[in-house]
């Protein structure tokens, strides 16, 4: 549910187009990862740690190797590199931030869910047998499980290293403490945020083989096919003998961006050069692949009686788990947005990330900005309500503006039209909704955000896309883009259809293949649109250039002069003379004129200067945006019923209309999840909420309609002007929720998620805060 | 363990197979039928990817077992509709951009035919219990409200014009 | 346990047969939605234990398609509903909706509608969850239960005395659930359930609640209320029924009367909520059904 469709400046850009890989779907024939079979495979499983801390004594894999239809059980000994690093960049490294990668534990285990090692057996029965079959003596460690305790100087050490201090960062701006002491209002506030799944519906899973050139060849559900490098390098492999292909994904948010089986197949497939399928079950997924960074965030935020800002300090604690995986990163983003989409004179900003022997930590839709919005816009609320003025006008008063800096030094260069997203997305809560009972309290809340889209300029990102014509007329694009359902396949048939003039069905889009497709980078930090289709942009408006030229040649005319529509050339405002397509591209291909173009995209590429001190321009850009949600709470039960969602937003340019507005529909539920739900709950590192059963995501019956209100600005650095949304979507969901939920019952919750017991406890010691201030006030008898 | 020998009507053609008595109809259909339209997304019943018509009956197949479907009518999203002779659903949800991963979509889609049967006018809060039973994270269910509540709103055009 | 073999019976004495057959150790399955999820724990985590010396083998008796177990009737006034009856079929049914209208609701807030297609009433009750649904509906209606067994034959027991301990109830081995029988609501007789969950969906009670009065204005005659997930079992809550009896109701008289409630459960802490929540709900809500019941009650 839209505003009204604005009639759009291009062709097909902008328009509410099927998707193309949408009726394959509907119609049960889209295959994926575990959904392809091959003659011979041999089923893997994976045996994992059962202590989230221990020294690994011995391990005793004789009797699995015995057992009939077992093919191979391998540890870390069998592994040809064992230790590599968690990169995060795929062609560039940036120093200083990479942190061990253990394919298999060695000595020790440091999460419950580590691998400790591999089975390859006939059947799924028979490799469930040899599991159990080998033998592990452990000897239990007390662990740490909680990163404030880990940081403590005899705490016990998860990793090898004398600290459990996976980086830190700081961000320094003006003079916070002097700010302070001038400012009307302080508001100090810890805030508390949980592990979180990403619930793709479609569990991990992948297949590896041989193939005839004796290439090894993993089919896997990833968001990186780039990670051929890091199994190359864990089996000491060139990397032109390992090759990756992502099939259409269930699903990723995130948690399928780290290395999950392709590694294990990889070792398994190399061992019994048979084929090797492992596809996890919802339990071994919850238990062993990354989780959403728990946070503790202390926030202090003033402003002066005029409404102004003039001063945040912030301390940022991340739980990275047992391994640093993304740790880093995650943090780093956190700090760059730690301030929010706001002018803010001072800032301090200290951040730590912490290694704990819980799951390891990683990736999650925001990569850590969802964290610090749900502090930030619950400070701004607190701090609003301390100077009588309302959430939005506070906010008003204080958005970024383009040219405007971060707390980082950046001056945004792109438009930020932050204030109209929270204007449109407030008006269009509508009436409040009146209470359907005695019992119920309704509220309402705003909360608005900045995402970055593209990756850390630190790591020059860059992105190929091929795009060719066939002698028919048909158009091949060939691009490494890992399309994970938010229809990254699609915007680029899309782009390259709108600029060569044909339509989306005579577009193939070939994907996600290491050998054959060019590399298109990963699918994650919102780039994909960004890279990939600028990149596709570039090598269609060569391939057009190309014909252009030729036509023109033809046609006797300069090429400025030639219009090329509807598989059509002709010389503008010459109706006697045009040439077919066909004609163009035979004439081509004749001549030696090239059909198709591979153009590389690049992102803008910074170096950095001193890993702890975060300044300058870390992102390419960003997206801002607010939500708005209006909330029923039940003062009985502490039950919430969401009425309304709204997400406004700037989204640059609108490719397809659908998927965008899908885009803001589904990061607005993840956020709302987020909010009021979702809770890996750990005890001692063991994950108690390991099935769908116990740990809760929102339903279609949990929540509204979500209202999307699109502006189009055009100032993206994407195709045609786009920003990226797939990220920014979700960030400031959650926190509109909460504020409406602090807004019904008077009382800020600063824990996620904002559950029914932890209302209904809040309300109850409210009341007795005030039966207590009451009875303080009855005068004392004579 | 033991296995029993059992024939299931999957969309109208008979299929075969020995199956251990404890395996699901969800295991029998994708590992033994080659029937990988069904979903596996938890094993337990709580996300709905597996959902099949039973005797026309949306159900989560991993809570059947495989013996039990034995000698019964099993419809996938293959049997709702297909690309020559597509399901209103099937049109309505690709049209509405109801479909982001699609890895929800076939039990989705069964889940609505079914509603469709018993209610062929839902409201959208109908519509919303009806799919209650289907998790989808990629579209926050707004979309696939609106693409069944069309075929519903298709429907009571239907409905008046005959009356 | 190993399963090596599934009986589909077509008749209820065959199915009381392939129960009590002493060859083989038999796993009764109807809609399979707490059987099957307990199959794969089992199978999931660790082996069975040593202590099951159990080694007959095993066999899966569907008692699904028995049509002696399923539909919805009348018979003597009251409303006779077959065991292995869905959810999706009580939910649905429009003389449990108009004369047994908490039991309807109940059922219809099992888990989802996918679930509810097989998830029966005789499988709620027999595996005994303490959070089990449709319990303290019946538990309200004061239903009887229809027993049945080779060995014994027919029998019909109190719901009262159905639940015997956590996740255990009298059946012996070889008897099931055949049937439930409830009274028809009539003249100034309400009934109402609300379930307390973490969602609106496949959801699993905090605390479920149903009641049960007899109306006559504002005065309550008689009151039946029924707890899940407050105690090891679903109870019915007779101090506070005996504290409404005969009072005319207001929102004092409620919250008075709710406060009993606790002489009756006796809620745990686990994943969902704790103890304490538990407690401070069962009272509420309680005390908000009296009140809204009573209230909103016709003359």
């Amino acid at each position: 549910m839209t505003d009204a469709v604005k009639p759009t400046k291009y062709r097909l850009i902008g328009l509410a187009l099927p998707r193309h890989d949408a009726l394959d779907k509907v119609y049960g024939q889209t295959k994926y990862a575990d959904d392809f079979t091959m003659p011979g495979t041999l089923h893997a499983k994976v045996l994992r740690s059962r202590y989230a801390a221990a020294r690994i004594v011995s391990i005793d894999t004789s009797a699995a190797e015995r057992m009939p239809g077992v093919h191979a059980v391998l540890t870390a000994r069998d592994v040809p590199r064992n230790e590599t690093t968690s990169k995060f960049g795929q062609t560039h490294s940036a120093g200083g931030f990479e942190g061990l990668y253990r394919v298999l534990a060695d000595k020790k285990v440091r999460y419950m869910g580590e691998a400790v090692a591999l089975v390859a057996a006939e059947t799924p029965e028979t490799a469930a047998q040899a599991l159990r079959a080998i033998d592990v003596v452990y000897e239990p460690q007390p662990g740490v499980f909680d990163p404030v305790e880990a940081l403590k100087p005899d705490a016990y050490r998860v990793g090898e290293e004398d600290t459990n201090v996976v980086c830190s960062y700081k961000v320094r701006k003006g003079d916070v403490d002097a700010a302070f002491a001038r400012a009307d209002v302080v508001v100090e506030n810890e805030y508390r945020v949980p592990f979180g799944d990403h619930v793709y519906l479609e569990p991990e899973s992948g297949t590896a083989w041989i193939d005839e050139d004796g290439v090894l060849t993993i089919r896997a559900s990833t968001q990186v096919i780039e990670h051929f490098r890091d199994v190359a390098d864990i089996l000491r492999l060139p990397h032109n003998k390992v090759r990756v292909i992502a099939p259409m994904l269930g699903g990723g948010f995130g948690g399928k961006e780290d290395i999950t089986v392709e590694a294990y197949l990889a070792l398994l497939a190399y061992r019994t050069k048979r084929p090797v399928k492992l596809t996890y079950t919802r339990e071994e997924s919850i238990l062993s692949h990354s989780k959403r960074h728990p946070y503790v965030m202390r926030y202090k935020t003033a402003a002066t009686a005029d409404g102004k800002l003039v001063a945040m300090e912030c301390e940022l604690i991340s739980d990275a788990g047992g391994y640093p995986f993304l740790s880093p990163w995650v943090l780093l983003y956190s700090t760059v947005m730690a301030t929010g989409p706001y002018k803010i004179p001072n800032v301090k900003v200290d951040a730590h990330a912490v290694l704990t022997n819980n799951t390891f930590t990683s990736a999650y839709r925001g990569f850590g900005a969802p964290q610090v919005c749900f502090a930030y816009e619950s400070q701004m609320d607190a701090v609003a309500a301390q100077l009588g003025l309302t959430p939005l006008a506070f906010r008003m008063k204080n958005y970024l503006h383009t040219g405007d800096e971060l707390g980082t030094g950046y001056a945004l260069e792109s438009a930020v039209l932050t204030d109209e997203t929270a204007e449109r997305a407030l008006a269009a809560l509508g009436e409040p909704t009146k209470p359907r009972s005695p019992w119920e309290k309704i509220g309402r809340g705003i909360a608005s955000g900045m995402q970055s889209y593209g990756r850390l300029v630190y790591l020059h990102d860059s992105s190929r896309s091929f795009v060719g014509f066939e002698l028919d007329g048909t158009v091949v694009v060939r691009c490494g883009v890992q399309d994970i359902g938010g229809g990254q396949t699609s915007s680029i048939a899309q782009i390259t259809a709108e600029v060569l003039g044909v339509s989306m069905q005579d577009v193939t889009v070939y994907f996600g293949d290491t050998a054959l497709t060019p590399l298109a980078g990963t699918t994650t930090a919102t780039r994909m649109l960004y890279m990939s289709g600028n990149a596709t942009l570039k090598a269609a408006r060569a391939v057009r250039d190309a014909l252009v030229t030729k036509a023109a040649e033809m046609l006797d005319a300069s090429p400025d002069r030639i219009a090329m529509a509807d598989k059509t050339f002709r010389v503008v405002g010459d109706k006697d003379h045009s040439l077919s397509l066909i004609e163009v591209l035979e004439a081509c291909a004749s001549d030696g004129i090239p059909l198709s173009n591979l153009a590389q995209f690049n992102a803008p590429a910074r170096e950095v200067k001193e890993s702890a001190n975060v300044e300058g321009q870390i992102h390419p850009d960003y997206t801002f945006g607010t939500h708005a949600a209006e909330v029923a709470v039940d003062t009985v039960t502490g039950q919430v019923t969401v009425l309304k969602l709204v997400a406004a937003f700037d989204v640059g340019q609108a490719i397809n209309r659908l998927s965008a507005e899908g885009q803001l529909e589904g990061g607005t539920a993840c956020g709302a999840g987020y909010a009021l739900l979702e809770d890996v709950k750990m005890d001692r590192g063991r994950t108690v909420t390991c099935a769908l059963d116990t740990y809760l995501v929102p339903t279609a019956a949990d929540l509204p309609d979500v209202t999307t209100i699109m502006i189009e600005s055009g100032g993206g650095m994407g195709p045609f002007g786009a920003k990226g949304i797939g990220e920014p979507s979700s960030t400031s969901s959650a926190p509109a929720v909460t504020n409406a939920v602090a807004d019904a019952i008077g009382i800020r919750l600063t824990r996620l998620p904002v559950s029914p017991e932890r209302i209904l406890t809040a309300l109850k010691e409210g009341q007795a805060k005030r039966d207590d201030a009451v009875s303080r006030r009855v005068p004392e008898l004579a | 363990m033991g296995t029993q020998e059992i024939e299931i009507q999957v969309n109208g053609q008979p299929l075969r197979a020995t199956v251990a008595v404890e395996a699901t109809l969800l295991d029998v259909l994708r590992n033994e039928l080659g029937v990988v339209e069904v979903k596996n997304g938890c094993g337990q019943g709580d996300c709905g990817a597996c959902t099949v018509l039973l005797d026309g009956d949306a159900v989560n197949s991993c809570l059947t077992l495989a013996v039990q479907a034995d000698g019964r009518q099993v419809t996938t999203v293959k049997g709702l509709g297909s690309p020559e002779a597509p399901h209103p659903l099937q049109e309505s949800f690709v049209a509405h951009g109801a479909v982001q991963c699609g890895f929800c979509s076939s039990g989705m889609v069964l889940s609505a035919a079914s509603l469709m049967k018993q209610n062929p006018t839902p409201t959208r809060a109908e519509i919303r219990e009806a799919i209650s039973g289907n998790l989808c994270r990629c579209t926050g269910y707004t979309k696939i409200v609106d693409a069944i509540e069309e075929v519903a709103n298709n429907a009571r055009l239907l409905e008046e014009r005959a009356s | 346990m190993s399963l090596q073999s599934y009986v589909r019976p077509r008749g209820l004495d065959d199915a009381l047969a392939a129960l009590a057959d002493p060859r083989t150790r038999p796993l009764i399955i109807a809609g399979g939605t707490d059987v099957i999820p307990a199959m794969r724990k089992m199978r999931l985590g660790e082996p069975q234990a040593a202590g099951d010396d159990d080694d007959r083998p095993g066999v899966v008796v569907d008692l699904s398609q028995l049509d002696e177990l399923r539909g919805i009737g009348e018979k003597d006034g009251m409303l006779l509903i077959g065991a292995a009856t869905t959810m999706g079929a009580i939910a649905r049914h429009e003389l449990v909706k108009d004369r047994a209208p908490a039991l309807a609701a109940a059922a219809a807030s099992v888990g989802s509608p996918l679930v509810r297609n097989r998830a029966t009433v005789g499988g709620n009750l027999a595996t005994a969850s303490p959070s089990a649904d449709t319990a303290p509906a019946l538990l309200a209606a004061n239903a009887v239960l229809g027993l049945a067994s080779a060995r014994q034959g027919r029998r019909e027991v109190s719901i009262t005395d159905f639940f015997v301990g956590y996740r255990r109830t009298l059946l012996q081995p070889g008897e099931i659930v055949a049937y439930i029988l409830l009274p028809l609501s009539r003249g100034l007789v309400r009934g109402r359930f609300e379930k307390v969950g973490l969602r609106n969906a496949d959801a699993i009670s905090m605390v479920c609640v149903a009641v049960e009065m007899e109306l006559d204005g504002r005065v309550c005659r008689e009151a039946r209320i029924g707890l899940g997930a407050v105690a090891a079992v679903p109870v019915r809550a007779f101090a506070v029924e005996a504290a409404l009896k005969d009072r005319e109701i207001d929102e004092a008289v409620a919250r008075e009367c709710a406060k009993l409630v606790h002489e009756h459960i006796s809620p745990i802490d686990d994943l969902r909520a704790s103890a304490r929540y538990r407690s401070w709900v069962a009272e509420a809500v309680v005390a908000r059904m009296i009140i809204d019941m009573a209230c909103k009650a016709r003359s």
